[in-house]
């Protein structure tokens, strides 16, 4: 098991490496300077000399400055193309010393740190993932019963209704959606008063005691969670549907069945088990995919979660927030595909010795 | 073996894509989906003959002239030409295979391109010829002048000028069926219209991303040692990144005014979209590349390029067909989505949908674009779940 | 089969039912009694709350309640009434203002006022290193700040400027030194949420992302407001700010024309809350610039032809709901600066093409365009800003309307930082965007030749030398009457010229809770310092107004 970990480890070190170079790669070479975008996205904010300073340091920082390599006193396309190189190395050096840049739009406070756009985003990681880590736990709770009861009920009534059902509900935008819940189960609205219209805590919540907040949060997460789990739902049924029809048609339940184990305990300690591993393990792997989407939610609940944060910073060019950004969530991608794979090789343990 | 030419009696098909169709054709639900896809396909190309203030046909003083065709801009011609010889593909590859006697290439792959070049001289004639951006006249409110005068289904202005300002926020009624919007605009003309962005979106975005996908995928899977471990590992950095980030960091470093908005969404959710369709083309490569027609080929000594082109990559095609089906769906949800974080302004059902939801008593507004969105996005899903149950090897006959 | 499908099922249903009762839970009981609290909305975060280098309009409304300055106009006869001054002296050749500070002036920490912190303010607007340059620009003039005493202080100008009052004494609130003393501009300019002033409120935090939150200044050197805390939180989405304030979790609201419509015509429009509709010169105006400099729009024949193609009633009307007003210059419509004998120039297609026709432009080989004698097709571009629907709706009408009369306007919709590029480079063909006003504007910014170098207001390029003259007098002329009838003057050349096409000025739209009491409605819009809570009734002797 530890050779299997420490292996999936070591295979994750390329690619997290290539994906901070994809993202440098990214801004470095789309055509114009994304610095002085950076600036001019701040100019009805910050007057553009005063930032001219600061927006150099960044670009130091974040490893986009252009330095004549061939020392031939000018700057042209060859000291360029090695620049992306050496431009990368410094930006990773950099990341490795904890300094991501900083933003020049948002802040955590007011001490010198506030800028540094890595803990703005530990700052949001927990509310993104609560919302997403809640979303999956009801994707669950749904899908896979309903997959598995299609199984057992292939091409009947429930399995072909279940399967237009939830395509159905897989083709609603969640733009549609979130408005539909926002203005029809949401206070204020057309509808039925019952949730709340936005953020994830009433503004009080700091005086509540444990319990209260916890399901002060919960009430205020239904219409968010709501909105990303009636998508999610199709996928993982689909998935558990398959599973357990494969399974279902395996030799060792032939040979159950030859035995005389009644069908319950064929289905339910046999099929039901081994067909449930490989849904776990996806499950971990649609998370990020989640976390990814979950912009829209956020958006639409004024939640401030990574999303928002990352749209916002697009909108203002903040370059420091949208790079380490894009790490945070390749990250978080690599260590759910680890997790899952992980938790693979521990329920099944012919991967382990491949 | 991708073309079997010898006589068929019975008229078992024989080649794996007449497989697959007899198994859609099977499915009344894949069958409803071409329809309904094939319907959207139509409204969009003949949007101006739905919606629109040009007549199709204007008599006044005794002439009679048909302004429609006269304000029809290349590109509109291009696409219904595109559309008759999308038609025309299935006779001309049955006209092929009943004439070629000799063995080699694929009648669909010549058929597509003689299609291919037809349109490509005509449009080319079509832009040196004609001069296509005129302004026109107005003919609704001159409607009395006319002795005869057909109009378009709804005969109303595409975009709203003044007049049309004092019509907004209507429900739906005979001349307006599915209502009007913020400044007037009728909504089921703003949703002909939009049939074209999504179409748009759709198709070419799933085009640059199957190109590349296909492409890499099959170097991958044919060549293998350090062209696969690269590629893999790219495309696992590519994965890695939810799409919607890579597609902000994309849009945040583009300068504006590079490329017109609808090109630039279609191009960066190409580029941005090939993984999927990378690691099905990979997988079937690995699978075809030990059949014992690839070995025969080689043998003959048939050049590498050829190999994939016309025999390993043709056979491999059937789930890219999958993927890229979910893929168009795909595209018009993502297209949504920047639409609503106004990373984009390009008018189409997104937009729609966007500018509806901030008043939900406007119902129709919202219901119409949303609509439109659900029923694509459904009958392209389900369009997929049939194919991809189709070609399942375990369901053959 | 039944109890095994309970019995797997069992669990997870369970785990799901309990989730769901306290999620519904969490909802019982949610009416939570708000007490001596004002909750307010803004639509975006402010990016920095620092009093001098911010620039966006929430933080204004923040500093507000936290600053104060030496002046302050009253609201309702528009005169200039003492504040931390408790009067002051004009000299008489007008250049030079002594403002006698409130000796009872006094910081929320218990420390006076005095004229140092007056200099201090002054000197730091004035450092060149701090991010404030558009405030620096009006005091260009201005020959030195001296203190006098302790508790006076001087401002002397260079020449005689009938706004000099205004920004010596009511530019910017008055910072206390100890606290925002410096050692180098930029730790200032990094300050941003350190709020410290002399006014009714102080700050208490700001946890980004959720709220701005303000408590009453207990030291308070006047009459203390009412209402004892001030909350403002960030709902993003307008529909849902509405719908907040509809349940009760916010008490005020400012809102566009369309939602003020809705909230109208509800049935319990005027009980279950206050509605407040009123014209004041922040609102601004909106306006659609023609590029000067552009050879096409060089002509003002052509410029106005533009205005006769725009129907401004039908706009008003339809996508403002008739809220606002047509303008046909720069000032505040409700001035004395503004001559309303003006009328607006009519919708008139013929003619616009009339004189587009005596400009040189006319359809010349019948495609249904215009082109000039060269055979150029008259074609332009329009950019504004990506995120207004408003904008949006009128560039599209605008689009499909001057191509029925023959020009090609295509239409462009940017982001905010790329405009201002195009509005500094002036490297536009035509933009619309709006202007915020003062109840005494100076046009010399925006319109006087010398500032369309160096990346000045001017960005349309106007150049008249009339209108440069009489900007220039008007600027030195300190009577009212005789300065307004030079602006009038200057009005009517704006008129002819048409360097913008005027669109539209607006007004104040806002709704409030009944919770809100003591709302009453000045000439120039509402006084938050007047108000109390429902229930909070203050003591009438400790509440005098203001």
């Amino acid at each position: 098991m530890k050779a299997y970990l420490l292996k999936r480890l070591l295979l994750m070190v390329p690619t997290l490496l290539g994906i901070t170079f994809l993202t440098y790669a990214i801004v470095r070479l789309a055509p114009g300077d994304p610095i002085a975008a950076m600036i001019r996205a701040q100019a009805g904010n910050i007057d553009p000399k005063v930032m001219h300073a600061d927006a150099e340091r960044i670009r130091e920082r974040l490893g986009l400055k252009d330095y004549d390599y061939l020392g031939d006193g000018r700057i042209d396309g060859l000291d360029k193309a090695v620049g992306v190189f050496h431009g990368y190395g410094r930006w990773f050096r950099h990341i490795l010393q904890g300094d991501f840049g900083e933003s020049i739009k948002f802040r955590t406070g007011s001490s010198p740190s506030s800028r540094n756009p890595f803990l703005l985003f530990l700052e949001r990681i927990p509310v993104t993932l609560t919302l997403n880590v809640i979303a999956e736990i009801f994707i669950f709770l749904i899908a896979i019963p309903v997959g598995l009861a299609s199984a057992r009920r292939k091409g009947r009534l429930f399995d072909r209704a279940s399967g237009v059902a939830l395509l159905v509900l897989w083709s609603i935008p969640e733009i549609l959606a979130g408005t539909l819940l926002l203005g029809l189960l949401a206070r204020g609205g057309l509808g039925l008063p019952w949730f709340p219209v936005a953020w994830l805590h009433s503004p009080n919540s700091d005086q509540m005691g444990r319990l209260a907040y916890i399901t002060d949060m919960l009430w205020h997460a239904v219409l968010p969670v709501a909105c990303m789990v009636y998508g999610g739902l199709a996928y993982l049924a689909k998935l558990g549907r398959a599973s357990l029809l494969e399974n279902l048609r395996a030799d060792y339940v032939r040979t159950a069945r030859a035995k005389g184990v009644p069908e319950r305990q064929v289905v339910y300690r046999h099929a039901l088990r081994n067909s449930l591993i490989p849904m776990i393990t996806t499950m971990v792997m649609i998370l990020p995919g989640l976390i990814g989407g979950s912009v829209i939610v956020e958006n639409i609940f004024s939640i401030q979660g990574m999303g928002l944060l990352v749209v916002e910073a697009a909108r203002a060019c903040d370059l420091s927030v949208i790079m380490t950004g894009t790490l945070v969530y390749g990250f978080l991608t690599l260590l759910a595909v680890l997790i899952g794979d992980v938790l693979y090789a521990w329920a099944d343990p012919r991967v382990r010795y491949e | 073996m991708s073309e079997a030419r010898a006589s068929n009696p019975v008229g078992v098909p024989r080649t794996y894509g007449a497989i697959v169709w007899r198994q859609l054709r099977r499915r009344p639900s894949a069958m409803a989906s071409l329809a309904v896809i094939v319907v959207l396909a139509l409204v969009a190309i003949l949007a101006p003959f739905l919606g629109g203030d040009i007549p199709i046909r204007w008599v006044e003083n005794g002439r009679a002239s048909w302004p429609i065709f006269k304000h029809l801009a290349n590109l509109e011609y291009a696409a219904m030409l595109a559309f008759v010889q999308a038609l025309l593909l299935v006779p001309t590859v049955r006209l092929l295979r009943w004439r070629a006697e000799v063995a080699g290439g694929s009648p669909w792959t010549r058929a597509i391109a003689i299609h291919l070049a037809v349109w490509v001289l005509c449009m080319t004639a079509l832009e040196v010829l004609r001069e296509d951006r005129l302004s026109p006249p107005s003919y609704l409110s001159r409607r009395g002048q006319a002795e005869a005068a057909w109009f378009p289904l709804i005969a109303y202005p595409r975009e709203p000028g003044f007049a049309e300002l004092q019509f907004k926020d209507a429900p739906p009624s005979w001349q307006h069926p599915l209502g009007t919007g913020r400044s007037g605009n009728d909504i089921l003309v703003g949703l002909f219209y939009g049939a074209r962005t999504a179409m748009t979106i759709g198709f070419v975005t799933v085009g640059i991303s199957s190109l590349i996908g296909v492409t890499l995928g099959a170097f991958s899977g044919y060549f293998l040692g350090a062209v696969d471990l690269v590629l893999m590992r790219i495309a696992e950095i590519f994965m890695c990144i939810p799409r919607l980030i890579l597609i902000i960091l994309i849009l945040t470093v583009i300068p504006p005014g590079v490329l017109s908005p609808l090109w630039t969404v279609v191009i960066v959710l190409g580029i941005t979209g090939w993984t999927g369709t990378y690691r099905f083309m990979r997988a079937e490569l690995l699978r075809i590349r030990t059949e014992d027609y690839m070995t025969a080929a080689r043998a003959l000594g048939i050049p590498t390029w050829r190999l994939l082109a016309r025999h390993a990559v043709p056979n491999g095609l059937a789930p890219i067909l999958v993927g890229a089906t979910f893929g168009i769906a795909g595209a018009v949800f993502l297209e949504a989505s920047l639409a609503f974080l106004n990373l984009v302004q390009t008018p189409s059902w997104g937009e729609m949908l966007n500018d509806g939801r901030q008043h939900l008593e406007y119902w129709w507004v919202w219901a119409s674009a949303g609509g439109a969105i659900f029923l694509t996005v459904f009958v392209y899903n389900l369009l997929g779940e049939a194919i991809r149950d189709a070609i399942d090897p375990r369901l053959k006959v | 089969m039944a109890d095994c499908a309970k019995r797997w099922w069992g669990r997870p249903a369970a785990g799901l039912a309990l989730l769901a009762a306290l999620a519904v839970l969490g909802g019982c009981g949610r009416e939570e009694p708000a007490g001596n609290v004002f909750r307010g909305n803004m639509n975006a975060e402010p990016q920095t709350l620092n009093p001098l280098c911010s620039k966006d309009v929430y933080a204004t409304i923040i500093h507000d309640y936290i600053f104060e300055s030496l002046i302050e106009r009253d609201l309702d006869t528009l005169e200039w009434k003492g504040l931390l001054a408790e009067r002051w002296e004009v000299s008489p050749d007008g250049k030079a203002f002594t403002f006698y500070l409130n000796p009872k002036a006094r910081f929320s920490d218990g420390t006076p006022v005095t004229a140092d912190d007056v200099l201090f303010t002054v000197e730091t607007i004035l450092n060149p290193e701090i991010d404030c340059s558009n405030l620096r620009s009006y005091y260009a003039d201005l020959e030195r700040c001296e203190k006098v005493d302790d508790r006076t202080v001087r401002f002397v100008w260079k020449k005689p400027y009938f706004k000099s009052l205004e920004v010596s004494g009511a530019f910017a609130g008055v910072l206390p030194k100890h606290v925002y003393a410096f050692e180098t501009p930029k730790a200032f300019n990094d300050l941003s949420d350190r709020l410290v002033g002399s006014g009714r409120y102080t700050f208490l935090q700001w946890k980004t992302g959720q709220s701005i939150v303000l408590v009453r200044n207990e030291n308070y050197w006047g009459a203390r407001p009412a209402i004892e805390r001030v909350e403002y939180r960030f709902i993003l989405e307008d529909q849902a700010a509405v719908q907040a304030f509809l349940s009760g979790e916010l008490d005020e609201l400012a809102l566009a024309p369309e939602w003020w419509v809705k909230l109208a015509e509800r049935p319990d429009a005027g009980t279950k809350f206050q509605m407040f509709r009123y014209t004041s010169p922040g609102n601004g105006y909106g306006y659609l610039a023609w590029n000067n400099a552009r050879p096409l729009f060089a002509d003002p024949r052509v410029r106005r032809a533009m205005t006769h193609l725009i129907d401004r009633p039908k706009i008003l009307t339809h996508i403002y709901k008739g809220i606002g007003k047509i303008i046909t210059g720069p000032f505040w419509n409700q001035s004395p600066q503004y001559d309303a004998s003006i009328p607006p120039w009519p919708c008139d297609r013929t003619e616009a093409l009339r004189l587009l026709k005596e400009a040189g432009w006319e359809d010349r080989n019948g495609d249904g365009w215009l082109e000039n004698a060269g055979g150029e097709r008259f074609q332009f571009e329009l950019s504004t800003v990506a995120n207004s629907l408003v904008a949006r709706d009128v560039v599209r009408l605008l689009e499909r309307e001057f191509q029925g009369a023959g020009i090609e306007l295509v239409a462009r919709f940017t982001e905010w930082s790329v405009f201002v590029t195009k509005l500094d480079n002036r490297d536009y063909d035509a933009i619309m965007l709006g202007w915020t006003g003062t109840i005494e504007d100076d046009p010399y910014q925006i319109w006087h030749s010398s500032q369309i170098a160096d990346r000045g207001s001017n960005h349309v390029g106007f150049r008249h030398a009339e209108a440069d003259r009489l900007i220039e007098e008007a600027r030195a002329e300190l009577d009212p009457a005789k300065r307004n009838a030079l602006y009038h003057r200057f009005h009517r050349i704006l008129h002819e010229e048409q360097p913008y096409t005027f669109m539209r000025a607006g007004e104040s739209l806002r709704v409030m809770s009944p919770r809100i009491q003591g709302v009453r409605l000045h000439k120039i819009g509402l006084d938050s310092r007047e108000w109390w809570i429902q229930g909070f009734e203050p003591n009438l002797e400790e509440h005098a107004a203001p």
